[in-house]
């Protein structure tokens, strides 16, 4: 597998290198710039696959370059990176076309995680209508919501079902708590560790029954990952 | 006990009703002074026009009667015909009478019964008996007896006198009533443009307690409301600067330490894949107390930017239709699992078809940072209701725990930042959850009652505008 290219355009040198140290861990190679124009040339190029784009950068700013690749019909997934302040940025930013939004400063871990699915999600561009999802011994059917592990139904409750559906959806990828809350319930705030981890306790003691191997792993820190 | 929410110690007064009725209080009472003075006034002028009728009508009769004493007894009778004959005015009546009463002369022909003839004049309103009578009757009469035991009655018409009285208190009166209409007209039409003025200061007063800073006082008038209005202007700028400084100041301390701690916590990261490596487990597990640290740090700074936030939101700007029922299901099935970890009782009741005005993402919030604050404190076991009801001004969400409860002089407190109870220290958590809850009921203008639930502490949430909206 070639390695993949990341664009992270960051004026602010720290942040840039915890990104950069992050993403290099997960196996990407980054390219950094600390300016708005060159970030804006490079995006162009098209040749990335995936960016980090700070929203606020000399120059250019960042929603002017999301704009503009997304004038030329550049599909490059786009992680938004925001400093604080208004709550309206979020929107702001997705609706420019931005893939995913970030509030500064992150937990590396999340950004990483959240870059992992995005180049998932291009990588396996959604073949027809899917029916079936598939993860090790464990299937789901979306169309009669019935959850099965090596052929043996579990009856799962309508969130937990929400639960695993998101996690099959990205089977062997590091999710974080936050991610799986924004999924799952649609909201946009850190609800607190425990909460959550509730939550997937509960899914884990039905899907994985005595005697069978851990089907959800915690990752450290922040989150967990299926399969 | 109740306790507000820290956004108000009190319910603002309602000054709009009280203002109206104090202005036509006012009014109404000056028209009713005017009124009683007029009344006086007229009062004054009528008493001293009759007293002045009456005397000169008494000199006039009075000298009559000294003239016709110095006429003989047996000329008298001619001298009442040539009088009367002279008189072509015939505003002067004559009668002689005998001494017991009969006519003997004059154009008087009965004589009045109860006139002392003692030489006082005496007003009458009855006819007296008298030739070719007409028109109203009102006469100053004066009697007297003469040497020779008759009687002589003077009388002197006053009608057209009282005509030329009534017709001064009638001017007296319609002016009066018409400067009554006047001043009253004019004062409600000065009061009103007051009252508008007033008005309008108390809209946007209104919209700046609801957080918008952004809004002037109109000004216009040139008056001592204008001068307040400038004053309360140019105090609102200088508010305006002092809490963007202030705002400011906090959002750049916060995100200044933030970013640094952001990067120890990576570091502590890295530090602790490193140690795991080398099998260090001494380094492993410090490490990881430590970066259980700097993420509550991380935490409390995120929540306190949260808060800034939340604050600085413009107001209504995400502003929908919510289902509160929906969000009460919502948040039913996201507790459900906590609460079971602890063998809490975990009770839900809703009614169907709440919808309030609001935004749904902070309400949800803020209602979770409730009800985990509620799971905290509730014993292992324990019980945590909530509850959504319909009162007569609008929704109220109950969230009731059989914890400790608050105590009643630290119920205020424990809206404002950082603040944690005695009974909270040895529950995690940074303190700031119930701020967030204060920030976004703020923004939305509910508030929140920390009630006793005996045991436990009931907190309310009224979900309906509490302010002069």
């Amino acid at each position: 597998m070639s390695q993949l290219h990341v664009l992270t355009v960051e004026d602010d040198p720290a942040a840039a290198d915890e990104i950069i140290n992050e993403l290099r861990e997960h196996g990407l190679t980054v390219d950094w710039v600390d300016n708005g124009p060159e970030g804006m040339m490079r995006a162009m190029s098209g040749q990335y696959a995936a960016i980090t784009l700070d929203r606020m950068l000399p120059g250019v700013d960042g929603l002017t370059i999301l704009k503009a690749i997304r004038a030329l019909g550049l599909q490059t997934p786009v992680l938004m990176l925001s400093a604080l302040g208004d709550v309206d940025e979020r929107i702001c930013g997705l609706r420019a076309g931005g893939d995913d939004y970030l509030t500064k400063p992150f937990d590396p871990g999340e950004l990483a995680a959240r870059i992992e699915v995005m180049l998932r999600r291009v990588s396996q561009k959604p073949t027809a209508q899917e029916t079936r999802l598939k993860a090790g011994p464990l299937e789901i059917d979306l169309l009669s919501r019935a959850v099965t592990r090596d052929g043996r139904e579990i009856e799962l409750q309508p969130t937990e079902y929400r639960v695993l559906e998101f996690m099959m959806r990205h089977a062997g990828q590091a999710i974080t708590r936050t991610m799986l809350f924004e999924a799952v319930w649609g909201y946009h705030f850190n609800p607190g560790t425990n909460l959550i981890n509730v939550h997937v306790a509960r899914l884990r003691k039905k899907i994985d029954l005595p005697g069978t191997q851990a089907l959800i792993q915690t990752v450290r820190g922040s989150g967990y990952m299926l399969g | 006990m109740v306790v507000d929410n820290a956004q108000s110690s009190s319910q603002p007064p309602n000054l709009g009703t009280r203002w109206h009725t104090t202005t036509f209080r006012w009014l109404f009472a000056y028209a009713g002074m005017f009124a009683i003075s007029l009344v006086i006034l007229i009062g004054f002028v009528d008493t001293a026009a009759s007293n002045t009728t009456n005397r000169d009508a008494d000199v006039v009769i009075h000298w009559q009667l000294i003239y016709f004493d110095s006429i003989p007894d047996g000329q008298l009778e001619e001298a009442i015909h040539r009088r009367l004959e002279n008189d072509r005015m015939h505003t002067n009546f004559y009668g002689l009478f005998t001494s017991d009463g009969r006519h003997i002369a004059g154009d008087i022909l009965t004589l009045p019964r109860d006139l002392s003839p003692d030489g006082t004049g005496r007003t009458w309103k009855h006819p007296l008996g008298i030739v070719e009578n007409q028109g109203v009757p009102v006469f100053r009469v004066m009697g007297e007896r003469r040497k020779d035991g008759t009687q002589l009655v003077v009388a002197r018409d006053l009608t057209h006198v009282l005509k030329i009285r009534e017709a001064v208190v009638s001017t007296v009166i319609g002016g009066g009533l018409l400067t009554l209409a006047i001043g009253i007209v004019g004062g409600l039409m000065l009061s009103m443009r007051q009252m508008r003025r007033v008005r309008a200061i108390r809209q946007v007063i209104g919209r700046i307690a609801q957080g918008d800073l952004h809004q002037r006082l109109p000004v216009g008038g040139r008056d001592e409301i204008d001068l307040l209005v400038h004053l309360v202007n140019h105090m609102l700028d200088e508010v305006e600067r002092l809490m963007g400084e202030v705002k400011y100041a906090c959002d750049g301390i916060a995100h200044d330490l933030r970013t640094p701690l952001a990067h120890v916590r990576s570091l502590l990261g890295r530090i602790a894949a490193y140690s795991i490596a080398t099998n260090n487990d001494v380094a492993t597990r410090m490490v990881a107390e430590a970066r259980v640290e700097t993420d509550t740090l991380l935490e409390r700074f995120g929540a306190m930017l949260r808060i800034s936030q939340i604050e600085a939101l413009q107001r209504r700007g995400g502003f929908a239709t919510v289902n509160l029922d929906v969000l009460v299901q919502e948040l039913g099935g996201l507790f459900e699992p906590l609460s079971e970890t602890k063998r809490i009782e975990w009770v839900v009741r809703s009614v169907p078809a709440v919808t309030i005005h609001g935004d749904r993402a902070l309400l949800f919030e803020a209602f979770v940072n409730l009800i985990d604050n509620a799971i905290k404190f509730a014993p292992e076991g324990g019980q945590v209701r909530v509850e959504l009801s319909r009162t007569g001004r609008g929704p109220r969400l109950d969230i009731v725990d059989n914890g400790p409860g608050i105590p009643i002089d630290e119920r205020d407190a424990v809206l404002k930042r950082f603040y944690r109870g005695d009974q909270a220290r040895q529950v995690r958590g940074g303190g700031l959850g119930l701020s967030i809850v204060s920030a976004v009921l703020r923004v939305h203008d509910f508030t929140l009652h920390i009630d006793d639930a005996r045991p436990g502490a009931r907190l309310t949430v009224e979900c309906w505008p509490h302010s002069l909206a």
